[in-house]
């Protein structure tokens, strides 16, 4: 049987709607923080020696550096990828609550990362210069291909054609993914008859967990249609 | 393993990344060499220097802040020696960690000093030749970690300089090594020592080098996509 993780959601005080600071009596620990979104260092004052497994942020849209994030859960021991990030401003309560229930269950299902997974971006915001200089770095997450089980020495190439952004490549028995080509749209992960690339933000068992909670409508006071 | 970066991490330059990638490979490459009482002191302090805030805004930060909580705690030097030989001198049940390049790539057990005489010429190409006192063959992990170090090394040199035909060369050698020699086996070899049920030492040194190395082969993709 699966152990709970200790999680915790952290609000950004300037999103969180009236109320939501209370929710959650038993499970995650909830901190309403503020300006957040400006602030992440915050994440690491909030939460530094409290053991937290899995992370929920709660932000205003938008308004935040993923790279400082990501850097704040590294050094909390937190793996960047297994944090929910969810946009509640203008969302109602009720409905954040739910959303955020989904969150929690769907951290708790995350399953982790391989170095494979991390896609370094340089972008406009995050140049070669400030990369070069230690400032921030944004990873995105991308699939990764388990060679074990991969069959492309036996020919398959299944996955190579499926690849819209010809992505995959077989290079010296083994299949390569061009990190910069790949957009992680998923598609090689369910192309794969053997299971053999995960892409480790969007597994089954977190769907799972999330679509799990947004049903039951646990966490809000009635049912909800899911958000789409 | 006679320099650290200090100033140039603290002081955020150009010349930063270059210097924190030589002193890791440098770090490496001592940590999988015959572990003495000394050098594993030397390797606490080193890891001290380079463990620093700045680091976690890199993806294999979580792997190397691992590593530098088990020295940081401490490390009985005889059960890592013996660990070192079991692993990687003397193998258990046939289960031997080659530390070479020439075990995982070529092609035949009688052909390995083709890929031994390649890494010889690679070197010399690069401008360098084996320590005499290092007894080894030349495409022993160490020596290949220390290479790399060695090309990081002109890198940061070259940035510092501005010298900008030279940064191109660098690179481009540095991303050619990777590609044809060290990046190219060492996740295998990283798996072969993990799945030899290694020490914590030695499970958290290849894990660490491992999702360095494949960080630095991104790194170098993406840096020679934006130019020098």
């Amino acid at each position: 049987m699966n152990r709970m993780r200790r999680a915790a959601v952290l609000l950004c005080a300037d999103s969180a709607p009236l109320g939501i600071g209370e929710w959650a009596t038993e499970g995650p620990e909830v901190h309403v923080v503020s300006s957040l979104c400006g602030t992440p260092e915050a994440i690491g004052q909030v939460l530094a020696r409290k053991g937290i497994e899995s992370l929920i942020l709660g932000l205003c849209s938008g308004e935040y550096s993923l790279a400082e994030i990501q850097r704040e859960t590294r050094q909390l021991g937190l793996d960047p990828f297994g944090v929910e990030i969810l946009h509640l401003q203008g969302i109602s309560a009720e409905r954040s609550r739910l959303f955020l229930s989904a969150s929690v269950a769907r951290a708790g299902a995350y399953e982790g990362s391989r170095p494979e997974n991390a896609k370094l971006c340089i972008s406009s915001q995050i140049g070669r210069r400030s990369l070069l200089k230690l400032a921030l770095t944004e990873y995105r997450c991308v699939p990764a291909v388990h060679e074990e089980t991969c069959a492309v020495r036996t020919g398959c190439r299944i996955c190579v054609g499926a690849c819209p952004h010809s992505a995959l490549a077989p290079s010296d028995g083994t299949l390569r993914l061009d990190k910069q080509a790949c957009v992680s749209c998923g598609i090689c992960v369910t192309a794969c008859p053997r299971e053999a690339i995960t892409q480790p933000t969007c597994t089954p068992s977190q769907l799972r967990a999330e679509v799990q909670v947004l049903l039951s409508g646990e966490g809000g006071e009635e049912r909800h249609p899911l958000p789409l | 393993m006679n320099s650290y970066p200090t100033g140039d991490l603290d002081e955020g330059t150009e010349t930063s990344l270059p210097r924190l990638r030589q002193g890791l490979y440098r770090f490496f490459a001592t940590s999988l060499l015959y572990p003495g009482r000394a050098q594993l002191s030397r390797l606490a302090e080193a890891a001290s220097v380079l463990a620093q805030e700045r680091l976690a805004a890199l993806a294999f930060y979580s792997s190397w802040r691992t590593l530098a909580r088990i020295l940081r705690d401490g490390v009985d030097s005889e059960a890592v020696a013996t660990d070192f030989v079991r692993l990687f001198s003397v193998g258990e049940r046939g289960n031997l960690c080659v530390p070479h390049e020439s075990a995982y790539l070529a092609p035949s057990r009688d052909r390995t000093g083709l890929i031994v005489a390649e890494v010889e010429r690679e070197y010399a190409r690069l401008g360098l030749v084996p320590a005499a006192e290092f007894t080894s063959l030349p495409d022993h992990v160490s020596m290949e970690l220390e290479a790399m170090a060695f090309l990081c090394g002109r890198e940061a040199q070259a940035r510092g300089g501005g010298a900008f035909d030279e940064m191109t060369r660098v690179l481009t050698d540095e991303r050619t090594f990777l590609d044809r020699h060290l990046g190219r086996w060492f996740p295998r070899f990283a798996s072969h020592v993990l799945a030899a049920n290694p020490g914590d030492f030695y499970r958290a040194v290849v894990t660490a080098a491992d999702a360095f190395i494949k960080h630095d082969v991104d790194l170098l993709a993406a840096l020679m996509e934006e130019g020098p």
